[in-house]
Formats: C-alpha cells, structure tokens, sequence
C-alpha cells in the first residue's frame, strides 16, 4: 500500500507525517524525502509515524539510515509510533538510541529545547 | 511513480460488482472522484456479460452476488475479453470464500467492512503493479493451504490478503506477530533465493492445528551459511547488539540487518534446513 508522506515546518524543524505501510517499496521513498531535507541543511526531523499501520524490517532499516543521515549534524525524533512499530524498535534494541518522544512538542522541544 | 504512470492509472477502467446498491454508490463516488471510468454491476449474470464484451483493468468482486455468485463470475476468466486483476470485497471470510478466491486468481482480499483510503490505496498499488503471475494452488484446505508463489515484490501482501483471513479465530496480536514474520521472511526467499525472478516461485504451507500455526517456505535458491551473515543483527552478541553494523559499513551495505531477528522474535520456533534455503515458523496456540 502506497506511503503518503507530507512535511512541515514548525520552529525550524521538520515534521515530516508518513501514512500507509513502511515497507520494500516505501523505505527508499521515505528516505530521499529526509535526504532532500538534510541536503537542503534541515537537519532536525521529526518524523510522524502514527498513520503507519504496518512496518517491516525495511521499514525499521530506513529509519535507522535517517538517523545515521542526520545524526551528527541535527537529529531525529519519532512520534507517534504504533504498539507494533515499539514491538519491533524493542527486539531490534533500536529503541535505545532512537529518540522516540511523546508528541510533537516534546519532540520539538528536545531537538531546540523549550521556549 | 511517475507523473505517466499516475496518469495511466487514472484512465482506468474498473468494474464494480456487488448487490448493495450503498456500498456501490459509495466506490462508484470514489472511484470517479479519483479519475477512473467505472461500470457497475448488481449481479453475477450482469458482471460476467460485461466482462465478456468489453475490457478492463480491475474489478472489484463482491462474492455473495444473486444470479451468480462471486466465484463463479471468476470461473469463467477464460472467456472475459480481458484480463483484469480482480479484488474480492466481501464480508464473507469463511475458509471456501478465501481459498475459492485463491484459486479463481483473485489478486487481492478485502474483508468487508472496508474504508475508502485503504480500498483506493489497495485499487492503485494492483493498478500500479506489473500484470501478476498466478498463484499456484498445491493444496486448499482450511488447515493446510500450499501454494506456489512467483518471486515478486507484491507477493507477500498479496499472499497475506487472503491467508490472514485463515487466521481469523486467533487474537489480533497473534495474527499480527505471525503475519509479519511470515512477510519478512517471504520476502527473504523471495529477494534472496528468488532473486527476484517472477519466473522462479516460492513453496509456501499454511497449517492449521488446535495446538499450534506453522509456516513453512522453501525458496528456489542455493541458500545461505549462517557462519557468514556478520552483517545480521541475527549473529550479534547479547552484550553487542550492534556489532553487525560494523561489518555492514565494511561491505558497503546500508544500516539494516534486522529481518531475521525479528522474524525470530515474532514466532516460537524459527527451524532452517541444512541448506537454509527452507524455513519453518510455529506459533503455538494455547
């Protein structure tokens, strides 16, 4: 099933919302679109990921890849994620490095800190 | 997808067939709304007419339709002018609807209720995939399904539409869990041992018992020697969970690796053949 990616800014960062399956097909889609942002110097993302109903492990490759991407330079936040996504963060331990935030403004407020 | 693609998809012509007049005001809206040009059909009798006079490229199949039921609409796929890939959309899950569906090639499974985003998202991935190598059925009963699946990318989903159905009396955590490490590792087999060869095909089993759930898949490759997967979280030490990463950066691959391990983590019991190009997953029940 086709992923919809749309972004936003707010406060500088981007938020960028992905709806459908996050799978072989959609992971590079989901990629270029945090590498034309990172290529562009926006390298803070927030990363919507509660209209994602279905996640394989290409998925979870993809999101790691943009956390390596912007890492350094910015960093990533996921929010949002759905009880299946958490699952599969827990057994790949990737849970532990990823920044999973609670909303959006937490996201936010942990990458810029709070106004 | 390309802007010519989009645009192909939308002069689509799809052909909706299902006695609620509702339901099917409901996707004639949507369908149009979306671009494509739709006929309808109330009936089996009127559904088949119309796919014998004239083409499309996708219908969508009620299977309790009056006149003639939904399987027998795909019965006579021989005689229809073209050949549309066909999504069943019923309310009707029982294990003869979702095997009779296999077997008439249906490409897709909706169960009804079904809501609109994902019925137009269903319509324009089978609108946008290549035309689809059959399925091949080996065995259909509701407790031992065997087929034989072309090495594509769509396989998995596409095989899952209708096996998860077969799943339908166990809780949802369960068929999700088990689902998603029988797709990863289809895919594995499909990718890796298929080399993504819509000629070459894949075996899968789907049985059924009181006591547990397996899945078993045999890919047409060489296999593997787990000795070399280094670049599998699946070979990690506890007290390292991501020393594969290393060794993926060493060959050039992206960050990733975790299928296996994850599949592993899904089920009970993950058990490979000596070659590893055939592997079995239980869930047990209870």
């Amino acid at each position: 099933m086709a992923l919809v990616l749309n972004s936003r800014m707010n406060r500088g960062v981007v938020v960028l919302s992905a709806d459908g399956r996050l799978d072989a097909e959609a992971a590079p889609a989901l990629l270029a679109a945090c590498e034309s942002h990172s290529a562009r110097g926006d390298c803070q993302i927030v990363l919507d990921l509660a209209g994602v109903a279905y996640v394989d492990s290409k998925g979870i490759e993809a999101i790691l890849a943009i956390f390596q991407l912007v890492g350094k330079a910015g960093g990533l936040r996921l929010i949002g994620a759905r009880p299946q996504l958490l699952q599969l963060l827990e057994i790949t331990r990737l849970a532990r490095i990823l920044g999973i935030a609670a909303d959006e403004t937490a996201a936010i407020d942990s990458l810029v800190g709070s106004d | 997808m390309s802007t010519t693609d989009n645009h192909e998809q939308r002069s689509a012509r799809i052909l909706t067939v299902d006695d609620d007049p509702t339901f099917r005001q409901i996707v004639l809206a949507l369908l149009r709304s979306e671009g494509y040009t739709v006929r309808e059909a109330s009936d089996g009798l009127t559904a088949i007419k119309l796919l014998q006079q004239e083409s499309f490229d996708l219908v969508l199949l009620d299977l309790g339709l009056p006149g003639a039921g939904g399987l027998e609409v795909l019965a006579g796929a021989a005689s229809w002018k073209s050949q549309p890939k066909v999504i069943v959309v019923s309310g009707d899950t029982t294990g003869p609807a979702i095997l009779g569906s296999v077997r008439g090639q249906a490409y897709h499974y909706l169960a009804k209720p079904v809501n609109t985003v994902t019925l137009a998202n269903v319509i324009q991935d089978a609108l946008a995939a290549p035309a689809a190598m059959p399925l091949e059925v080996l065995s259909a009963r509701e407790d031992w399904v065997e087929l034989l699946v072309p090495c594509e990318a769509s396989a998995p989903e596409r095989v899952q539409s209708f096996l998860r159905y077969l799943e339908g009396d166990l809780p949802k955590a369960t068929r999700e869990s088990v689902g998603r490490a029988f797709c990863e590792l289809l895919m594995n087999a499909i990718e890796w041992g298929g080399e993504l060869d819509p000629r070459r095909r894949v075996r899968i089993s789907f049985l059924k018992t009181v006591r547990f759930l397996m899945y078993r898949i045999s890919d047409p490759g060489a296999g593997f020697q787990p000795e070399q997967l280094h670049h599998a979280a699946v070979t990690n030490e506890s007290d390292e969970p991501f020393g594969h990463m290393s060794e993926r950066e060493a060959q050039g691959l992206r960050p990733g690796g975790f299928g296996l391990l994850m599949a592993g983590q899904l089920v009970d019991e993950l058990v490979f053949n000596e070659a590893h190009n055939e592997v079995v997953l239980i869930k047990y029940l209870n």
